[in-house]
């Protein structure tokens, strides 16, 4: 095992911290196998094999490069080439910090690992082991908000590298907020990211984050949001996967308190070679909380796709509701798919369902609208977009919403062979 | 129109259709009717170009083309039309968008301009109160959790949105109650005109009722065994079709 010191980490504060990370993450025998349960159809060394270097250098990436992917009538953050910097003036109810340098606010010592434990992965650990850069939204309480903010993580670099990117949102009780998270790959090499993302969402607070996933074709990620949800809170977490070789999202999300919500879906398209598993563990630790999962996956090609969901249901989360649902169009007799839906409930008195479905597109709906004149590649892209739909028309945004739109149908060709 | 001469069909090595001859002339209404699994569906949907159905003999002539070379939809782009008698649910394709599309290839493949949203709107909207729908319903995914009506109600609605010249009805009427009947039957006879051709393939006399069908054909066994008018439709209601059959084997004998 390598240790830390090999690393440049430049503060104190993260240097000890790094180093207890490491340590941790050596005691519990460092990376997962696919011998896990939880790695079963994605092997971890696929993500790790790469022979990469860890980024050590900063490379500034011009403005003008994030240009195109700006959505307009958002608070725009860039997270470039590990950097952050602002675009828009921040309203005061925001608070922006970077982990690297604003080591001595008590937020900053205090958030960092507080909900993204080894428990949930040790990748997660690998994560606070190595990260340098990392950015801290503290939301106020009572802020209500009808400018989303965009964090756009991007990376455009002349070699392969490392990166370990960080978030941590905290969203004071009562305020309502839209995130919207476009994580880009704007070159061609090889890069493998562990991202950690860890939201708190306060008292009656209300949070919709879109993420937008479109890292290049040869990028192997790691991409773990973590969620705690305090009383009667609200939030919608939803992604759309296009991007990236390897990619593992995991959604942990912790229902802390009575009266949560949270719904979650998440859009996965994958065709060449890529491999997509959505992974999610919901935990109702609390009674009267409701949790709805959908997740859908349309696949190409010789893409793979995995989803393992599990919802948890703790002795005491009685009134739980707790839905979850994982349907997949398999387009090519050479994709793969395996979906593992799981229910594990110690209280009674529950409502739980949880269904998965993988199939072809019916020739009969095919048939039917070659029936009406549209020929039957345009009604294989109707029914392909109709089946992306269901997701892709819950985003409120319209600029991303179109956005979206567009990546798919750049996909059509590849789904409709 | 259309011209089916001795038309032989299979459906997996079952002969299902044994010599059909039928000829429709434009702006004709012709009615089939028969017992179930006589090939009523059969016919319709071998006209219309659905896989699983060999064409064994005979020849189907649409406006002086060879009909049985047509892919489905260039059947459609040409004017023909069936009214499915089980319409198929497609989650997540809304209506509207679906029915654009449609009514957008047809115009492609006529050489007519397609239609933008907001003229499709507006057109859409008159054909949408002649079917007694409300607006919501273009907006719904194709046929997800309409009732049986609604989707009977739905394929007229695309019958008079997508104007074909040949309009093949199969069983529309079953199922319906006396209100959803009149619906359907008043958007068929609004929609009728020298140029436009029916088939309407039913069991009951009911719907004939509302409309004047120029001929009646009685398929049995594989066959057109007897054609008449519209008085041929009101005798199989009050006697049934065995003394037609009678008929047929006193005349072997």
């Amino acid at each position: 095992m390598n240790s830390i010191n090999n690393y440049n980490i430049r503060s104190k504060f993260l240097k000890k911290n790094a180093q207890f990370a490491w340590e941790k993450f050596s005691d519990f025998g460092g990376y997962p196998t696919s011998s896990m349960e939880e790695w079963r159809f994605s092997n971890p060394e696929d993500w790790l094999l790469k022979n990469i270097s860890f980024k050590t250098k900063k490379e500034v990436m011009d403005v003008e490069t994030l240009q195109p992917y700006l959505i307009p009538d958002t608070i725009t953050i860039f997270i470039a080439n590990d950097s952050i910097f602002l675009k828009d003036p921040i309203p005061n109810d925001i608070s922006i910090l970077k982990m690297s340098t604003n080591l001595k606010d008590n937020l900053v010592r205090k958030s960092i690992g507080e909900i993204a434990t080894y428990h949930s992965s040790s990748f997660n650990f690998e994560n606070l082991a190595l990260f340098t850069e990392g950015l801290l939204l503290d939301i106020s309480k009572n802020f209500n908000s009808n400018k989303p903010i965009h964090i756009i993580n991007a990376i455009k670099s002349d070699g392969s590298h490392k990166m370990f990117p960080r978030i941590y949102v905290n969203i004071g009780s009562n305020s309502k907020i839209s995130i919207i998270q476009s994580d880009l790959g704007l070159d061609e090499n090889n890069h493998y990211f562990n991202a950690v993302t860890e939201v708190v969402v306060n008292e009656n607070a209300h949070l919709t984050w879109t993420h937008f996933q479109k890292r290049n074709l040869k990028s192997s990620e790691i991409n773990s949001f973590n969620i705690l949800l305090r009383n009667n809170s609200f939030a919608n977490y939803s992604t759309f996967e296009f991007g990236g070789n390897m990619i593992r999202k995991e959604i942990h999300s912790y229902l802390q308190s009575e009266g949560v919500t949270f719904e979650c879906n998440n859009l996965f398209i994958p065709t060449k070679n890529q491999h997509i598993d959505i992974f999610s563990k919901i935990h109702h630790k609390a009674p009267y909380c409701n949790s709805n999962h959908l997740v859908k996956g349309i696949l190409g090609e010789k893409s793979k796709g995995v989803f393992r969901g599990l919802a948890h249901i703790y002795p005491g989360a009685k009134k739980t509701n707790a839905k979850q649902t994982n349907n997949n169009l398999l387009l090519s007799d050479k994709a793969k798919m395996n979906s593992i839906p799981q229910l594990e409930i110690y209280e009674e008195d529950v409502k739980c369902s949880h269904g998965s479905t993988t199939g072809q597109i019916e020739d009969d709906a095919i048939f039917y609208l070659q029936s009406r004149g549209i020929n039957i590649e345009d009604a294989r892209k109707l029914m392909i977009q109709g089946f992306a739909d269901e997701l892709i028309n819950k985003v409120d945004n319209e600029f991303l919403r179109k956005e979206i739109n567009i990546v798919l149908r750049k996909k059509f060709e590849e789904l409709i062979d | 129109m259309i011209n089916i001469k001795n038309l032989h069909v299979n459906v997996e090595e079952t002969k299902v259709l044994k010599g059909i001859d039928l000829n429709v002339n434009d702006g004709e209404l012709h009615v089939i009717m028969g017992r179930n699994g006589t090939g009523k569906s059969t016919l319709a949907n071998v006209l219309v170009g659905k896989e699983k159905y060999d064409i064994i003999n005979g020849s189907i002539n649409y406006k002086d083309q060879n009909l049985i070379e047509m892919s489905p939809e260039q059947r459609a782009c040409e004017g023909l039309f069936l009214s499915f008698q089980y319409p198929v649910d497609i989650p997540g394709v809304n209506n509207m968008y679906f029915l654009k599309a449609a009514l957008n290839s047809i115009r492609k493949y006529k050489g007519e301009k397609e239609i933008d949203a907001v003229d499709f709107l507006s057109m859409i909207k008159d054909k949408l109160k002649q079917v007694s729908f409300d607006e919501s319903f273009i907006h719904r995914p194709i046929n997800d959790g309409f009732s049986g009506g609604e989707k009977k109600r739905n394929e007229i609605l695309q019958m008079i949105t997508l104007e074909p010249s040949l309009a093949i009805l199969d069983e529309t009427d079953s199922g319906l109650d006396i209100d959803a009947l009149k619906i359907v039957a008043e958007g068929i006879n609004s929609f009728r005109s020298p140029q436009r051709s029916f088939i309407l393939i039913t069991h009951y006399h009911r719907i004939l009722n509302f409309m004047n069908p120029d001929f009646v054909h009685i398929l049995m066994n594989g066959k057109i065994v007897k054609s008449g008018d519209q008085n041929l439709a009101k005798e199989v209601e009050d006697r049934g079709y065995s003394w037609i059959e009678e008929e047929l084997i006193s005349k072997i004998s």
